[in-house]
């Protein structure tokens, strides 16, 4: 069950990553490890994305971890503006609300200024594009 | 051979005896903590917060004095020591019941394996058996699959006859053929040499152990949070005591696992030369080991294993079965080292590499044939790792009982087993899949009418097979089903709601 809605979940697979997509509010659970291949298949900078993600945590989330059931804590991820995404306290992995994975991705590989930034948030955003509802694209 | 197995069940009596002398003084320390807490608390049984009077202690005690100064002058800390050590000799029995009687099921689905059959993997299905056979064991153990990126494998089983090997994804991933042939000899030989029972009752008490200090050492945060500042009177002997307890609950699963190291060290390297025995290739063996000490993940199998352990007190765990004891690099230059596949080639290799002697009795050297290592045989040219890793995938996606629809977009969607859409959309392509289901069969009326009386009878379905390969489908009910590219039955029941399901294969009207 979706940790943000309590939608159903269901596992997309894409070249041997598996992603947590929740049909209703389409955010996106990344198990440990899974969203730094997603990030090296789009060129990005694995290293980097985990240095980011690696932030040290601002609050106490309400969602729980998928698969620990223990509270996430809410990590801001790059600056100005930074993302707020949610990580497992023991590591299991993070949750995304829809729209955050490209931002993620950009606030982890330079910025939108740079060429990998664009090709890896272009790849990650095809890869997730269709959102029926999805308040960030309208 | 014998003599080596003998002196290691010798070995194992005792450790096992000593680990549970290990789970008794815990328990009796707790439940002379606990008593003694009680006992101060409320005497009489009448809950009063904070106390009326402190009956405890008249003199007070020098700190060596300890645990005994506590006892004598707590009669509730007496009480609660007998009641404490009562109890864990009582849990100490019951494990060993429970080890004896489903020991290796408790583990399995500790570790959240799942049992699989010869058409989910028949790599690793053959493997085992060839293994089998050539240790010569009376017949095939269960054969598990623990979804788990980590290098893994181990073996159970309190009685020969239930053994099972395990081995995690992960493993199945990376290892060739060989390799996996390597690892699953070393888990034969385990079984072989009657270590499978010895490692079952460990790790069962071993996990109770840990599960007691760390149920302690929780309840005591609670509890310290609450009556901090009302120890007023307590006694110095009962905080002694108090300390003692928690110190000998930080230790006791640390000492567990040190006692089952000491002992598991000649277990993995007989295992290694049962493994060469077996195969006749301990180069492969010795890859494979290079490849899961290679491996940077942390130790993930403990973590599989945390619903019987509850924490994780020491990052190793039983991943030490095969990673961290004893030295990994020390059993793959052995292993390289093997004249010919035989027990005294590999005797001859460890004292080459250690210095020391011993490893296999005289007795079984003696008697030990020699046979030639293996050719190797020829690499494929480009080993397709991709192609491995795509069946793993599946074969997990199988035994996780997922519903799975692939999308013309090249993204596979997975419904996991309590999942009750009948339709999804893809986040990619947005093109919306009715989930596979197997359709109601109209049935005509009077046959309807004559079935009528006995309505507990599930309806009878059908379901249209898509194309020759692994196909995923759901019952009228809900339970998710498949058939494999060998299914060539015309029918099927619901394993779940018995209902039949009659299967057209793709293509027929
Ligand atoms: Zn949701
Ligand atoms: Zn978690
Ligand atoms: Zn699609
Ligand atoms: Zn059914």
């Amino acid at each position: 069950m979706c940790p943000a809605c309590g939608g159903p979940l269901i596992v997309v697979e894409f070249e041997g990553v598996e992603v947590d997509h929740c049909c209703a509010c389409h955010g996106l659970w990344f198990d440990a490890g899974e969203l730094d291949v997603l990030v090296s298949l789009g060129g990005g900078d694995a290293e980097r994305l985990r240095a980011a993600l690696a932030a040290t945590p601002t609050e106490r989330s309400g969602r729980r971890c998928l698969r620990c059931g223990r509270r996430l804590q809410t990590v801001a991820v790059g600056d100005a503006p930074s993302v707020q995404v949610e990580r497992c306290r023991v590591g299991h992995g993070f949750w995304l609300d829809a729209g955050e994975l490209d931002r993620v991705a950009l606030a982890a590989t330079g910025g939108a200024g740079t060429p990998e930034g664009r090709a890896v948030a272009a790849f990650l955003a095809e890869l997730f594009r269709y959102r029926v509802g999805d308040s960030t694209k309208g | 051979m014998w003599e080596a197995i003998e002196s290691n069940r010798r070995r194992s009596r005792v450790l096992i005896v000593l680990m549970g002398v290990v789970l008794v003084t815990l328990g009796a320390l707790i439940g002379a903590t606990v008593g003694a807490a009680v006992g101060t608390a409320t005497p009489e049984h009448e809950y009063t917060y904070p106390p009326r009077r402190a009956p405890v202690p008249r003199g007070v005690s020098p700190p060596q004095q300890g645990v005994f100064a506590a006892l004598a002058a707590d009669p509730g800390a007496r009480a609660g020591a007998g009641w404490g050590a009562l109890a864990a000799g009582a849990v100490c029995l019951l494990l060993w019941g429970l080890a004896v009687g489903r020991g290796e099921s408790v583990l399995l689905s500790a570790a959240n394996a799942r049992r699989i059959e010869k058409s989910d993997a028949p790599q690793l299905w053959n493997v085992v058996e060839e293994m089998t056979i050539a240790a010569g064991l009376p017949r095939m153990p269960a054969v598990y699959i623990i979804d788990d990126a980590a290098l893994n494998a181990f073996a159970v089983g309190y009685r020969p006859e239930r053994a099972a090997v395990a081995v995690t994804s992960g493993l199945l991933k990376r290892l060739d053929r060989d390799e996996l042939q390597g690892v699953v000899a070393h888990e034969i030989g385990h079984i072989r040499n009657a270590d499978a029972r010895f490692m079952t009752l460990a790790a069962v008490m071993m996990g109770t152990i840990a599960l007691l200090a760390e149920l302690f050492l929780r309840g005591l945060r609670h509890v310290g949070r609450g009556r901090r500042s009302s120890s007023r009177g307590g006694g110095q002997a009962a905080a002694i005591l108090l300390l003692i307890t928690i110190v000998f609950a930080i230790l006791a699963p640390l000492a567990a696992q040190l006692l089952y190291f000491s002992c598991s060290r000649r277990r993995e390297y007989l295992a290694d030369a049962s493994a060469a025995r077996f195969t006749r290739y301990p180069a492969a063996l010795a890859s494979a080991l290079e490849k899961i000490e290679r491996q940077a993940q942390p130790a993930e199998m403990y973590k599989a294993l945390a619903p019987l352990l509850i924490v994780n007190p020491l990052s190793g765990g039983l991943t030490g079965l095969w990673s961290t004891h004893p030295p990994t690099r020390e059993r793959i230059r052995i292993l390289r080292s093997m004249g010919d596949a035989g027990f005294a080639a590999y005797e001859r290799a460890y004292r080459q590499t250690t210095g020391r002697r011993a490893c296999i009795g005289a007795r079984t050297l003696a008697a030990a044939d020699t046979a030639p290592l293996r050719e190797p045989p020829p690499r494929p040219v480009a080993e397709d790792a991709a192609q491995r890793a795509r069946q793993v995938g599946e074969l997990l996606d199988r035994v996780g009982n997922f519903v799975v629809i692939g999308c013309a977009c090249g993204v596979r969607l997975k419904l996991p087993p309590g999942d009750r859409q009948t339709q999804v959309t893809c986040p990619r392509c947005g093109r919306t899949h009715a989930v596979p289901a197997a359709e109601a069969l109209a049935i005509p009326a009077a046959a309807a009418a004559a079935v009528a009386p006995r309505q507990k009878a599930p309806p009878p379905m059908r379901y249209r097979r898509r194309g020759g390969g692994w196909e995923s489908f759901k019952c009228g009910c809900g339970n998710p089903l498949q058939v494999g590219p060998a299914f060539s039955a015309p029918a099927l029941r619901c394993s779940k709601c018995g209902a039949r399901i009659e299967v057209v294969p793709p293509g027929a009207a």
